[in-house]
């Protein structure tokens, strides 16, 4: 079991501008040794920035990059030892597959037994031990990028990149190999950081996430705290939390929302009664309730998707944009576009915002 | 019926293309095969080039040249056309365009200017002809590995390749040359038929080559002058058939048959 005390990454005050335009101001972030952290946001947030800037793909930068104790900024890529998985398919297409996994060591000049060793290792522990001798444009995509991950392993990387290494692959396999990675990190021990726009992903695989904005970071935090205690209305849009429903401060902590009256969770504004706010409410925090039930609010079903064990539905509750409500399947099953449905919010608080 | 009709267009192209670059070839075989006098067919216009003075030794240096030409653009155009798609990608334009002026500016003008801005030893020698011959043929040789170096992900190769440890030279040499051979291959050929063939800058720097050598001692044999043509041609061929079936073993013996994807 790995354990990650010690910090093997430190980015201090990283700045970056493309221009006259700020990719990254002020950056820091500290990753422990053996730790798996993920950088979410949209895009032009930065995240790939500070990836390729930790790699040494960019040098032109603000601010202090140390990994395990020695400074290395301004150190060129080549000698940094970090390994990196990209987006785009990136195995050397003259190569066979075992040949692209030796290259590193062969850069390095390991013996032809050792490198053979090593990358018969890594191909099993990526199941592509029988597919050593095809070249990369016999694979499959899902394949490729697995090789790129046994490749970037086989130097025994200080740190493991990964910059969206799952986006150019259909959902079913993003999801397969996304376990793979968290499987191989493991069970290698690998510090690793991971850039992704994906929630879904970012969440399933790392031990931190961070939410980027703006060049900024947002709120690092655990997977299950983030979701469940966002800092700010960005990380929450960031996390699911996509109704953004009219709502009135109606005392000290307390909002209303449609007919209902809830705690407020955070808030940077004024608590000053009769604020106008935007309560920012997840799709799966309604309750579906009789139409008699105080404070619950009645609208029209006009959309609705099967998302197998949950059906999404919008609902339009006289408000300019139509509420995401999410219920399981066999309670939707009943109900149908056109439908009339009284709903209330099933939590205790809400995060608002300025509207 | 509109398929037919498409069909029989792209038929009737070919046959027009056909004879229009075979007809001229044929012809000129025909003729070169001719007996003085005109009567009958035999390989005496042929056999007569190899009992010419100087036609061994003036191939020899044809071959050395193209052969240098070849090495000079191997080590200088090849990886300056490299380095330009890695990390001049902003002045690309500019060099497309500075690749066309020697299409542009007279061989007369070049030939003078280039011996000018060559060091002296190497004015005296025959083999700064290999320099100039390189300069000719850029507008060719740099189309050709542009084309190629377009083709591939060439950021993410050198990216992947300088993260796992690579200096930017072995980058050029292990990965981007092998992934673009094709193309650094149609460069060399055209580089090496282009020195082969070489005549009016040798000629106006008063050197002697097999083409310039061809055109003076053809000048008393028109038939044995077409035959010099057709061999100079085959010989081009030949090297061409030569590169692409290194080139097609080097693929076959690597390829793998193809296994289900999972």
């Amino acid at each position: 079991m790995i354990t990650k005390t010690e910090t093997a990454v430190s980015l201090s005050n990283i700045a970056k501008h493309y221009g006259s335009v700020a990719a990254l101001h002020d950056f820091s972030l500290d990753i422990a040794s053996g730790e798996l952290v993920a950088l979410l946001g949209p895009s032009g947030c930065g995240k790939t920035t500070v990836l390729r800037i930790l790699g040494g793909l960019d040098l032109e930068h603000d601010g202090n990059i140390v990994v395990a104790g020695t400074d290395i900024t301004g150190m060129p890529s080549d000698k940094r030892n970090m390994g990196m998985v990209f987006q785009a398919y990136s195995l050397f297409p003259n190569m066979t597959v075992e040949e692209n996994v030796e290259y590193g060591l062969r850069v390095r000049k390991v013996s032809v037994a050792e490198r053979r060793k090593r990358s018969a290792e890594l191909l099993e522990m990526v199941h592509l031990g029988h597919r050593g001798k095809s070249l990369p444009h016999q694979l499959s995509g899902g394949q490729q990028q697995r090789v790129a991950l046994a490749r970037a392993l086989a130097i025994s990387p200080k740190v493991l990149l990964l910059d969206e290494p799952l986006s150019a692959l259909d959902a079913q396999v993003r999801v397969q190999i996304r376990e793979e990675i968290r499987r191989i990190q493991l069970e290698t021990g690998t510090t690793t950081l991971f850039v992704t726009h994906d929630q879904e992903e970012a969440m399933a695989v790392a031990d931190r996430v961070g939410v980027m904005n703006l060049g900024q970071l947002e709120q690092i935090d655990s997977p299950a705290t983030l979701y469940n205690n966002p800092k700010s209305p960005f990380a929450a849009s960031f996390v699911g939390i996509t109704n953004k429903i009219p709502a009135e401060i109606v005392g000290s902590g307390k909002v209303k929302i449609l007919n209902q009256v809830v705690s407020v969770s955070e808030y940077a504004g004024k608590m000053e009664n009769g604020a106008k706010v935007v309560a920012l409410v997840r799709p799966e925090n309604f309750e579906m309730v009789s139409e008699d039930q105080s404070g619950s609010t009645t609208g029209r079903v006009v959309t609705k998707s099967f998302l197998g064990p949950m059906t999404k539905l919008g609902v339009e509750l006289g408000i300019p944009s139509l509420v995401s409500v999410n219920l399981t399947s066999s309670d939707a099953r009943k109900i149908s576009i056109g439908d009339s449905l009284s709903l209330v919010v099933s939590s205790e608080s809400v995060m608002v915002d300025r509207v | 019926m509109k398929r037919l009709f498409s069909s029989g267009f792209k038929y009737l192209v070919l046959a027009i293309a056909l004879i229009f670059f075979v007809l001229p070839v044929v012809s000129a075989l025909e003729f070169s095969l001719r007996k003085t006098g005109g009567h009958g067919h035999a390989l005496t216009n042929y056999s007569w080039i190899f009992q010419q003075e100087d036609f061994s030794l003036n191939l020899m240096i044809s071959l050395k040249l193209a052969a240098l030409t070849a090495a000079i653009t191997l080590l200088t155009v090849v990886p300056a056309v490299a380095y330009l798609h890695i990390e001049g990608q902003r002045y690309k334009r500019l060099f497309e365009f500075l690749a066309i002026l020697p299409l542009v500016v007279p061989v007369v003008s070049l030939a003078i200017g280039a011996q000018k801005a060559m060091p002296e030893f190497i004015q005296n020698s025959q083999y700064e002809l290999a320099f100039f011959y390189v300069v000719i043929s850029i507008p060719y040789t740099f189309q050709s590995l542009n084309v190629g170096l377009s083709s591939i992900p060439l950021k993410t190769l050198v990216e992947a390749s300088r993260s796992l440890g690579a200096s930017f030279r072995k980058t050029i040499t292990m990965v981007i040359l092998p992934a673009i051979r094709s193309a650094v291959n149609a460069a060399l050929f055209l580089a090496i038929t282009l020195s082969f063939g070489e005549f009016t800058l040798t000629s106006l720097l008063h050197w002697e080559t097999f083409p310039v050598w061809i055109t003076r001692v053809s000048q008393g044999n028109i038939l044995g002058s077409i035959a010099l043509s057709m061999f100079s041609l085959i010989g081009a061929w030949l090297l061409l058939i030569i590169v692409q079936s290194a080139q097609t073993f080097k693929s076959r013996s690597k390829s793998q048959p193809k296994e289900a994807a999972v």
